[in-house]
């Protein structure tokens, strides 16, 4: 699972080194027990909301639902271990929830809260052309279908293992996989074909790639 | 790491690598505080705040299932089919039929019958009939001779019917005394409370009674409206329809009279003619107004102005039926015939427009000398009934018998003693069949 400790920590807490024991301490109901888990795990689940909604939403909200969810689950948590994947699934499963929703808004045209989108004023001129491509990204991704559009995204850019991407969409691999081979082609094509893409997709650069 | 089924090309992992950058999970600072802030106030409120909510939840859901208990109680109660009324009846010589009804007969005491939902049907003395066909909303109640006294409860969708030889008293929940006399041919209906709609053969398309008012039907085919006390059916039985006038304490209000026995039509220069310009609004109202005033060369010569396609494509069903009977009482075939065939093409649907079809055989029979089409019509209004069921039946016999003789008439005969063995059309279907 990809998820990892945040390397920023607004309180300097060593205990609960473990997700057993951060677990432990959440259900003890400790006091810094939730500052913890934030800063463990809110910037890897921010990223998981912003790469799975896109780049022109806001995930906040959405942020603050998924660790709502996680809080009504915590008492039915069976294995404190995988604290980190459970969070994952719940945010993916709060993601599939919004694009639903937006979805439906885009069938009324609708935009998520009514109004006209706005373009974000804070581009950094440097990005500004690798934040474009990344938009065209996902004008293709807003043609999927909401599981094809997670599938691709867990697993091209989140990197999930085609098991780990089974669980978490509550599929089997063979669903995975079939997914993968019919959506993953469709959409590099169309990135290919795309002129602000098209660079990003000719032309790899490796010293890029983590 | 699981292999995809098909390979990915290296320029894939660029754009993945640079949305995987692009969109990542930091925020500045302050934006992290609030989240962090926010979250934690959240998770602290969280046990009350999840509590409440699953208790919400819980007092949402038994109220969904309260309501759906108590829509579908209220469905039961409203859709349940209802059981058919029940009935007890005292005095009188009472038996059963074989639908479930009883045979009514008095000589010197009345015979009261008191319905489950309160209505109250009492034969009078020397009375006979039937109450048949006892349904959840109401029944049918036939008074073969004699007088019969009601108290229907009204409901939302009581519907009783009165027959007494060829009138029909539709009844939704009043008081009220009818008095049939078979052999002097008299009727009459006297309201007491609340409203009927007597259908006969003087009115098909029905005429509405209301408290205090009565409907008289001499021995010589007049029949009057009026208000006040109506005369017996012994004065009935010696009284022609001007002393009916005098018999009844107030004057009447509508005089008509039987096609068997046609009044004299007032001469035309008596009465000023409907003049063409009379107002479209008014028109409606003019002829039903005239007609029961007996003034039907009016209604003929308002109808003639205005054309037969007006009479087949734009009078209304109240002018169409009272021009029907204008134009029989006036002998004119012709605007009758027309005036038929338009209620019963455009008012198929409604009780006057089935009339409309027995009608026109009695127009094809009387009229044209047409038994054929006749008989056709008869059997068409048979399909569906109403209120000149028995003339229908009684007169399809007898048109069967004039085209195929005896023998051919002889099931309808059988169907007609059965059914209404003591119709006017009796004795001749006892001719038919050979039985005295």
């Amino acid at each position: 699972m990809p998820l990892t400790v945040a390397a920023r920590k607004v309180v300097p807490v060593v205990r609960w080194q473990t997700p057993a024991e951060l677990v432990q301490a959440l259900l003890a109901a400790e006091p810094e027990a939730h500052g913890v888990l934030w800063d463990r795990y809110s910037t890897s689940l921010r990223a998981v909301l912003r790469r799975s909604l896109g780049p022109d939403t806001e995930v906040e909200d959405a942020l603050q639902e998924v660790f709502i969810r996680f809080f009504r689950a915590l008492p039915t948590l069976r294995e404190p271990a995988a604290l980190g994947s459970f969070l994952f699934g719940i945010a993916v499963h709060v993601a599939r929830g919004l694009l639903r929703k937006r979805r439906i808004r885009r069938w009324f045209r609708l935009t998520d809260d009514g109004e006209i989108p706005e373009p974000p004023d804070d581009v950094d001129p440097v990005s500004e052309q690798a934040q474009a491509a990344v938009r065209r990204l996902y004008v293709i991704l807003d043609d999927l279908d909401d599981e094809s559009r997670l599938v691709f995204v867990l697993r091209h850019i989140e990197g999930l293992e085609i098991t780990e991407l089974a669980a978490c969409l509550k599929m089997s691999p063979a669903t995975v996989k079939r997914r993968l081979a019919r959506v993953t082609p469709l959409v590099f094509a169309r990135a290919r074909n795309d002129a602000d893409l098209a660079s990003f997709m000719a032309a790899p650069d490796q010293g890029e790639r983590s | 790491m699981n292999k995809l089924p098909d390979a990915l090309p290296v320029e894939k992992a660029a754009i993945s690598d640079l949305a995987r950058q692009t969109l990542h999970g930091t925020v500045d600072e302050a934006t992290n505080a609030r989240g962090r802030e926010r979250m934690i106030s959240a998770a602290r409120a969280g046990a009350s705040k999840s509590n409440g909510t699953q208790r919400r939840r819980r007092i949402t859901r038994a109220s969904v299932l309260l309501f759906a208990a108590a829509a579908l109680a209220v469905s039961l109660v409203i859709w349940w089919p209802r059981a058919p009324l029940t009935f007890v009846t005292t005095g009188g010589e009472v038996t059963s039929t074989h639908d479930g009804g009883v045979r009514v007969a008095t000589r010197d005491a009345e015979s009261v019958t008191r319905f489950s939902d309160g209505s109250v049907v009492t034969f009078g003395v020397q009375s006979a009939g039937r109450l048949e066909g006892v349904r959840t909303n109401g029944a049918r109640v036939v008074l073969t001779s004699g007088e019969l006294h009601l108290d229907i409860t009204h409901r939302k969708d009581t519907a009783w019917s009165i027959e007494a030889g060829p009138y029909v008293v539709r009844v939704t929940g009043t008081a009220f005394d009818v008095a049939w006399s078979p052999s002097e041919g008299a009727f009459v209906v006297a309201m007491r409370q609340g409203s009927v709609v007597v259908e006969g053969p003087l009115t098909p398309a029905g005429v509405s009674l209301r408290a205090g008012q009565h409907l008289v039907v001499a021995r010589d085919g007049v029949m009057r409206m009026g208000e006040g006390t109506p005369p017996t059916l012994a004065e009935l039985a010696v009284a022609s329809s001007d002393a009916v006038a005098l018999v009844s304490s107030a004057a009447p209000v509508v005089v008509s009279r039987a096609p068997s026995a046609p009044a004299e039509a007032p001469p035309s220069s008596s009465v000023p003619a409907i003049a063409t310009s009379v107002a479209p609004s008014d028109r409606p109202a003019s002829f039903a107004k005239l007609v029961a005033e007996g003034r039907y060369a009016q209604v003929v010569t308002a109808a003639r102005g205005r054309g037969l396609e007006w009479v087949a494509e734009s009078a209304s069903l109240e002018e169409l039926v009272a021009l029907a009977d204008a134009a029989r009482y006036e002998k004119d075939g012709t605007l009758a015939r027309a005036a038929l065939e338009a209620e019963r093409k455009r008012f198929a649907t409604t009780q006057a427009g089935r009339n409309a079809t027995f009608l026109l055989g009695r127009l094809a029979e009387d009229s044209d000398g047409n038994t054929a089409r006749a008989i056709v019509l008869y059997d068409e209004y048979l399909q569906t009934g109403g209120p000149f069921s028995a003339e229908a039946l009684g007169r399809k016999m007898l048109a069967v018998r004039k085209t195929r003789g005896d023998a051919g008439a002889e099931p309808i005969a059988r169907a007609y003693l059965e059914k209404y063995p003591k119709g006017v059309y009796a004795a001749a279907a006892r001719s038919i069949v050979g039985t005295p």
